[in-house]
């Protein structure tokens, strides 16, 4: 489907739209014409009507979420790119950059225009991810004051109600926490970060996390245990398990009930 | 946060859409659908393009017409975004009103809409205004997280890291003075004792202030200058102040007394009291100032006995905030000075201005000039009414060089004339220095 967008946006400026058998089609091309005319509430409407499709397409984000950067609704935007399955390509990634970057994500704005320039961008594009690179750049210059990290500790938890933001919030303050010189927070973080990761069906991240992290607190091993588990991954769950159901601690009784669901 | 999109939707409200043939009840269903769900979802407008898009497909839909004049019925009620509050908070801190402004900004910052990042400035600076200094910098780092307000809070931030409850300068600054004999807070003893020399100095300075509540501020200033040759004109000079700060909506009020004890050589030279009251009241663009100040000076040596006596002074004018970072001060002013001997007591009229300015981020200019008149009470001993113009004028450039270290270098210039030969002078001083300023908690 993505890679017709191209040939849609062009055949949709040309063409009259028309009643057919295709509503969904039809919806996603009038919602293609509408962002190309900038009217972005109306392509917002027809794209809404596609999502409730049975054949919406699987790359429905790809449509969505730009409409809803375009309308300053970033952090909507956000939850699309995040969740789609379909494979990011550049000009996804560029509007999820500066989804992140409007809703104060900038640290995770800045990775994805880095990573975006590092793969190759037009000169255009790469000229904006430049810029945006270097304001977040010039923003963190210093180490960045451990006031910054509990205000997006203390936005996570407020924004419980959109837990995809919440991973969000909580990966923004592990990468600003990561730039200070001593940790603040970090077991914290990581530990609610993973939570949410885990919560959201999102283990393998947080496997990426947590692994190799010495600095982890029992909730975190917890998390981790949780993520292997949940991965399928039973030899690194299994020992993180037995020690915590050893320390007959916090989590003490959960990892015994894991520990005994886990294929031997 | 749907919410913050629930913007005005005026446009939507107008004639009904264009139909679109044929007519289709079955997809006019479909934008109903989003219609609702997006109302329900608080997202106004594009509930409203919805439902128009299905009147124009189905002009009939009754779901949709009234769902759609029930929006505009509600549109009266919409409220204003994030932008408008923020623009409202500012203009209550433009015009001082410092309590209603933290509470406005502080509303903001509780949406964490998309002026979240200004409001914490604007937190910032109110912090630092109130001497709040650990208040000052958490506030200004999180303004910094958003690049657009990076500039500005890295500009105040070292400011906030150099104020609080306590608050301690230390300042080391040579100095070249072409004429030393003019003392501080003296007549100019030096016109009478010799023509002027030029020499170097080194000045030291140390200032403790502690602010045990957000009115209130003692502060004790000892200052040292040594000269380079010219020993005899070594000072210490010591200063204490106690004082209140009040403040209610866009009116300020500051009430000081002050103590000096200095020393010449080693010797008392000046004992001196008094007290200063300034009253301050914001109009937004502007502030109207006035003050008056009541000092005792009471010189110890008899050389300067003479100057002994009562100074009243006052003044009147206005700030103008022409930027957000440019300041200029004008005011008229009027002293009379009563001594022991009528030939130093004086009334004396003129004109102030001062211009204070950050330039980029860590530097910050001021500028002053001044100029007055001064008629003397008593004659000379030949006989002949002393009557003076006196001008000055200086300038000084602060530089940052970290949250609690500045550079300094200024230069002040001094003239007066006199139909008295004897107080006609001039006086050059040019300096640099260095600055150590820590604050806290």
């Amino acid at each position: 489907m993505r890679t017709a967008w191209i040939a849609i946006a062009v055949i949709g400026l040309c063409a009259p739209a028309r009643a057919d058998d295709d509503t969904t089609q039809r919806h996603l091309l009038a919602g293609v014409r509408a962002f190309k005319d900038a009217r972005y509430e109306e392509a917002l409407v027809e794209l809404r009507i596609v999502q409730h499709a049975a054949d919406a397409p699987a790359d429905l984000a790809f449509y969505l979420g730009p409409t809803l950067v375009k309308l300053g609704r970033d952090r909507e935007a956000i939850d699309v790119f995040v969740t789609s399955r379909a494979p990011r390509d550049a000009l996804t990634e560029f509007y999820l950059g500066e989804a992140y970057y409007h809703a104060q994500l900038y640290r995770k704005a800045r990775g994805v225009f880095a990573q975006l320039r590092a793969h190759g961008l037009g000169p255009v594009l790469d000229d904006a991810a430049a810029r945006y690179v270097a304001a977040v750049d010039a923003v963190y210059q210093a180490p960045p004051a451990d006031a910054v990290v509990d205000a997006y500790v203390a936005l996570a938890r407020e924004a419980a109600a959109d837990p995809i933001f919440v991973g969000e919030l909580y990966d923004e303050a592990r990468l600003i926490e990561g730039l200070a010189p001593a940790h603040h927070r970090h077991a914290e973080i990581v530990a609610a970060l993973a939570a949410t990761w885990n919560a959201m069906g999102r283990a393998r991240d947080a496997i990426e996390v947590l692994a190799g992290d010495g600095a982890l607190s029992i909730e975190g091993d917890w998390q981790l245990a949780r993520a292997y588990a949940l991965v399928g991954d039973a030899a690194h769950a299994r020992p993180l398990l037995e020690a915590i159901a050893a320390r007959h601690g916090a989590h003490a009784s959960d990892a015994a009930g894991m520990l005994a669901a886990l294929p031997p | 946060m749907i919410a913050l999109f629930a913007a005005a939707i005026a446009d939507l409200c107008g004639p009904a859409p264009a139909p679109v043939a044929p007519p289709d009840p079955a997809d006019a269903a479909r934008y109903v659908q989003v219609g609702d769900e997006a109302r329900t979802a608080g997202d106004t407008r594009v509930a409203a393009v919805a439902y128009r898009d299905a009147l124009a497909r189905d002009p009939g839909n009754v779901a949709a017409r009234d769902a759609l004049a029930a929006l505009c019925k509600a549109e009266a009620a919409s409220p204003a975004d994030d932008t408008d509050a923020l623009l409202g908070a500012i203009a209550r801190y433009r015009k001082g009103e410092l309590d209603d402004a933290r509470v406005a900004f502080a509303a903001i910052v509780a949406r964490h809409g998309a002026s979240e990042a200004g409001a914490h400035l604007f937190l910032g600076l109110i912090a630092l205004a109130y001497h709040d200094g650990a208040t000052a910098i958490r506030e200004l780092e999180l303004a910094r997280r958003d690049p657009a307000y990076d500039a500005p809070a890295r500009a105040v931030l070292p400011l906030a890291h150099r104020d609080g409850a306590l608050s301690v300068v230390l300042l080391a600054e040579p100095e070249l003075d072409t004429n030393p004999q003019l003392l501080p807070d003296t007549p100019p003893a030096g016109a009478t004792t010799g023509p002027r020399q030029t020499d170097e100095d080194l000045l030291l300075a140390g200032t403790v202030t502690a602010r045990p509540t957000r009115e209130v501020f003692l502060r004790d200033t000892v200052t040292w200058r040594g000269q380079r040759t010219l020993a005899a004109l070594d000072f210490f000079g010591e200063n204490a102040q106690a004082g209140v700060e009040l403040g209610s909506g866009a009116d300020r009020l500051l009430l000081r007394g002050d103590f000096d004890y200095d020393l010449l050589a080693g010797a008392p030279y000046l004992l001196a009291g008094g007290g200063r009251a300034q009253v301050r009241h914001e109009l937004g663009g502007a502030a109207v100032v006035a003050s008056y100040a009541l000092r005792r000076r009471d010189y110890q040596q008899p050389a300067e006995a003479g100057f002994t006596g009562w100074t009243h002074a006052g003044d009147a004018g206005a700030i103008f905030h022409i930027t957000s970072s440019f300041d200029l001060d004008l005011r008229a002013a009027i002293a009379r000075e009563l001594t022991a001997d009528l030939a130093f007591s004086d009334v004396a009229v003129g004109l102030t201005a001062a211009a204070r300015a950050r330039v980029g981020i860590g530097v910050r200019v001021a500028a002053f000039a001044s100029g007055w008149y001064a008629s003397y009470d008593g004659a000379e001993p030949d006989g002949e009414l002393r009557r003076d113009g006196h001008g000055e004028a200086g300038g000084d450039v602060e530089v940052d060089l970290g949250d609690h270290v500045l550079a300094t270098c200024g230069a002040n210039v001094v003239g007066n004339t006199s139909t008295i030969e004897d107080f006609r002078y001039w006086k050059l001083v040019v300096r640099c220095g260095l600055a150590v300023a820590i604050g806290g908690p």
